[in-house]
């Protein structure tokens, strides 16, 4: 072309001056050179991402300005976030007539223009966070009858007559968290029947009055979210009658007492309430005082959240409204002693969770006649825990005790006594403390225990937990478990699920005769980073019912063709070990259509293990996370997925004949040449 | 046209194709400490700043942190490694968000939502020694998605 170009501009065909020819070729070559990926990364355009074929696109971030051509017409959810559209017109989606699910957070969306979305009547969500948008016709989501969900936050709403909502009848749910939004009031003649959902999280929500709530309170089994708005006032009876499924005004009431929220909501039934705080709202104001929670003896309440709230300490009678509360939260309320309920109460879950108590044993066994469910977790205190300390709540299923310390001497007869409907306990995260034997004897029906992080202490001729037949679940990873403790699962005849992960075994050995060998029921093992070395053969054979074992991250380099023998149909973990032959009766027995993950293994693509490599082939489909499932050797392979290694082992029919004809022909070369220096030398005599 | 091959290479030299690394800011610069942070996401770079700039951690200070959400957060964990002079020294998990206990008024932003955490933060123990400290910090929500990824590098140098 630069060739060309000087032939014209000189007027007469003539060839250009040598160097000026060489020089314009250098240009060429080194533009060529240099801006060759950026010319072929432009003409190239970026491609949205196929999650299920003519369905599923996700085309986030690329940096569009309309919906790219090759996106197929039967596109049902198409993720179109980040990527910027200006304004969406009629035309923008018309192609995509199946469309169900449209993101388009982040869009940089100012204009929303009539019948928008005209032509998508199957659309039920649309997502427009994070978009400034100035303007939205009225009838921009004419067409778009069967829209569900319709997310609008940070879009700089000021008032829900922006929103054109009279189009909008089988409207589900609402989200408009924040933005600018002062009232929660709605335009009249709006019928939205099936609304179950409005957000109005994080907006400018000063007061609400009994005409502001008009159009919400007749809901029936409404969401309502006002979180995070500075809400000082609610008019009496602006939610008189109303039967909401869950109300959230956590961090409401910045400056003012939360009595005057909850004299606004008489008359209010509702299953959830949540009047806590957060911990990043600079309130002055976020204490409950004796006469508080007064209000709450005219709502209707099961749930009620105080979390972040500071209830002050001489708030005893501060408690008298929650009588008929089935589920309460006072996390991180600043309790140095636990509340004393009212004799009549029916509260079945209390959490207790980051407060500062000392002691568990003060509760009067009348407070909690009802309580299952307690959870007491990341106390800033160490708790003392005497003899029966728990006997107060005589009915409890499930207890979370996790992330605190004790002041106990031994583990744990006589700090759960009493407890004889236990059926889930977790003790994970807590301190190092040597077990009763047994160390449950009173909490028979246990089901599932939680003892990670605990660091287990145990002498090797104690059976802790040899009482516990209907336990179904045990966690003891990381509490340095002795694992040459035969003695130690005794007793669990129902156990289906064992965590093992990050016990070490001594030399790295599993042996034969091991501490599994006592839970036959076991299906799921988990000996993740176990710093297993060696796994000897009977190791899992009395483990019929075994489904699941997860060895991952461990230092295994071979394994026997026969280690699981006696077990079908089992899903093995083998992840980042040091693997790299895998012999075949090893998978071919074990894997009866379950999965086998060998990623982060050194796997050797060499013909010595051409079986197995042959194997993986034509099972692939069973095999987990094969992008990291690697050939570490022969060089030549190293790092290539297996699924991109075609190996050919032995000598091909054509190769042979090669090499036979070669052969035959140095040997009559040799003949001639022998018979030629023999005559020579014949001659020569 | 000499000169005009020497343009081009230079060009090509000064502003590469792609954009790999995001530019390292400094947080605060005064005798004692000195506080850089570098966004280790490659989706988006974050804001961060703090004030006042002290060498004590004990004292409480205002932080500000801003980030585009990629993904939902009804869950989030902050993940932070933490080394001194070269040599890893601990990390630390923090639950910030759950669903059915959300510490912060921002638990439960979604996808697209601008997350700003302006607040003062304690972070708690004796003044830093001498030396050059690295801290890695991941905030990772319920799909194990990086919601944002900062790495800082503290100098301090006490003038006693």
């Amino acid at each position: 072309m630069l060739q060309q170009l000087i032939v014209t501009s000189q007027g007469e065909v003539r060839l250009p001056h040598f160097s000026s020819l060489t020089m314009a070729f250098a240009v060429c070559f080194v533009f060529l050179l240099v801006y060759h990926p950026v010319l072929s990364k432009e003409s190239q355009e970026p491609t949205c991402l196929e999650i299920i074929v003519n369905k599923t696109y996700n085309c986030e971030g690329l940096g569009l300005q309309e919906v790219p051509d090759l996106l197929p017409n039967s596109t049902e959810t198409l993720d179109f976030s980040f990527n910027s559209l200006y304004a969406l017109y009629n035309s923008v989606f018309s192609r995509l007539e199946n469309l169900e699910y449209l993101d388009l957070s982040r869009c940089s969306i100012n204009w929303i223009y009539n019948e928008a979305f005209g032509s998508n009547a199957r659309l039920s969500t649309v997502i427009l966070a994070g978009n400034p948008i100035l303007y939205i016709a009225d009838t921009a989501f004419l067409g778009a009858t069967s829209l569900q969900h319709l997310f609008l936050q940070e879009t700089s709403v000021q008032d829900l007559s922006f929103i054109p909502l009279k189009s909008l009848k089988g409207l589900v749910t609402l989200h408009l968290g924040n933005n600018f939004i002062s009232s929660i009031k709605f335009p009249p003649n709006i019928t939205l029947d099936n609304l179950k959902l409005v957000n109005f999280a994080l907006n400018r929500i000063n007061s609400i009055s009994v005409e502001d709530a008009r159009f919400l309170k007749q809901i029936k089994n409404l969401t309502l979210i006002l979180k995070g708005n500075n809400i000082e006032y609610i008019e009496p009876n602006a939610f008189n009658s109303s039967d909401f499924h869950h109300l959230d005004l956590t961090g409401c009431a910045w400056n003012t007492d939360l009595s005057s929220l909850l004299s606004g909501l008489i008359g209010l039934t509702t299953d959830t309430l949540r009047i806590g705080s957060f911990l990043d709202l600079d309130g002055n104001n976020f204490d409950v005082f004796p006469k508080t929670l007064n209000g709450l003896c005219n709502i209707t309440v099961k749930e009620l959240s105080l979390q972040y709230r500071k209830v002050s300490t001489e708030a005893k009678e501060a408690y008298s409204c929650l009588s008929k509360i089935e589920k309460l939260d006072l996390t991180w309320t600043y309790l140095d002693s636990i509340p004393r309920l009212n004799q009549s109460s029916i509260l079945k879950e209390l959490i207790l969770n980051e407060n500062k108590f000392s002691s568990l044993c003060n509760v009067s066994s009348e407070s909690y006649p009802l309580v299952t469910h307690l959870h007491l977790v990341g106390n800033k205190e160490i708790l003392d825990m005497g003899a029966k300390c728990l006997e107060g709540f005589p009915k409890l299923t499930y207890l979370d005790l996790s992330h605190n310390d004790f002041h106990v001497v031994k583990c744990c007869r006589v700090q759960f006594s009493g407890l004889s409907s236990l059926s889930h306990l977790n003790l994970s995260y807590g301190p190092p403390l040597p077990l009763d034997n047994p160390a449950f004897p009173e909490n028979k029906k246990l089901q599932i225990l939680d003892l990670s992080h605990f660091h287990l202490l145990t002498d090797e001729s104690s059976r802790p937990f040899s009482n516990l037949a209907d336990l179904k679940t045990l966690n003891l990873s990381h509490s340095l478990v002795n694992m040459s403790h035969t003695q130690l699962l005794d007793g669990l005849t129902n156990l289906a699920f064992l965590n093992m992960k990050g016990n070490s075994f001594y030399y790295g050995t599993l042996k034969g005769e091991n501490l599994f060998s006592k839970v036959l029921q076991l299906e799921t093992l988990i000996l993740s980073n176990c710093n297993l070395q060696v796994i000897e053969k009977p190791a899992f054979q009395k483990l019929k019912k075994l489904k699941t074992i997860d060895l991952s991250h461990n230092k295994l380099t071979a394994l026997a063709p026969d280690t699981f023998s006696g077990l079908h149909e089992i899903s093995l973990n083998l992840a980042s070990n040091m693997i790299s032959t895998i012999p075949i009766g090893l998978v071919q027995n074990t894997s009866g259509g379950n999965t086998i993950n060998l990623s982060y293994n050194p796997i050797d693509c060499s013909c010595s293990n051409i079986e197995f490599l042959t194997w993986f082939k034509q099972h692939e489909k069973i095999f987990l996370d094969k992008s990291n499932t690697r050939c570490a050797s022969p060089r030549s392979l190293a790092g290539r997925e297996l699924t991109e290694v075609t190996l050919t082992c032995g000598f091909s029919p054509m190769y042979i004949i090669v090499i036979v004809i070669i052969a035959i022909v140095c040997i009559i070369l040799t003949i001639f040449i022998v018979q030629y220096f023999r005559r020579r030398i014949y001659a020569a005599i | 046209m000499k000169n005009f091959v020497i343009f081009l290479i230079i060009s090509q030299l000064l502003f590469p194709g792609e954009m790999k690394e995001w530019p390292t800011h400094t947080i605060c610069k005064t005798e004692e400490v000195e506080a850089y942070y570098k966004s280790c996401d490659p989706m988006q770079d974050a804001g961060l700043s703090m004030d006042p700039c002290y060498r004590s951690l004990g004292k409480r200070l205002m932080a500000k942190i801003g980030v585009i959400l990629r993904q939902d957060i009804n869950l989030l964990y902050m993940n932070s490694r933490i080394g001194y002079n070269g040599v890893y020294l601990f990390h630390e998990e923090k639950t910030l968000c759950e669903k059915t206990a959300p510490k912060f008024s921002f638990c439960g932003k979604k996808k697209g939502e601008f997350v700003l955490y302006n607040h003062s933060v304690k972070i708690g123990g004796p003044s830093l020694p001498k030396g050059e400290y690295f801290i890695n910090l991941e905030l990772i929500n319920e799909n194990n998605y990086i919601i944002a990824c900062v790495n800082f590098t503290v100098y301090s140098h006490p003038t006693v």
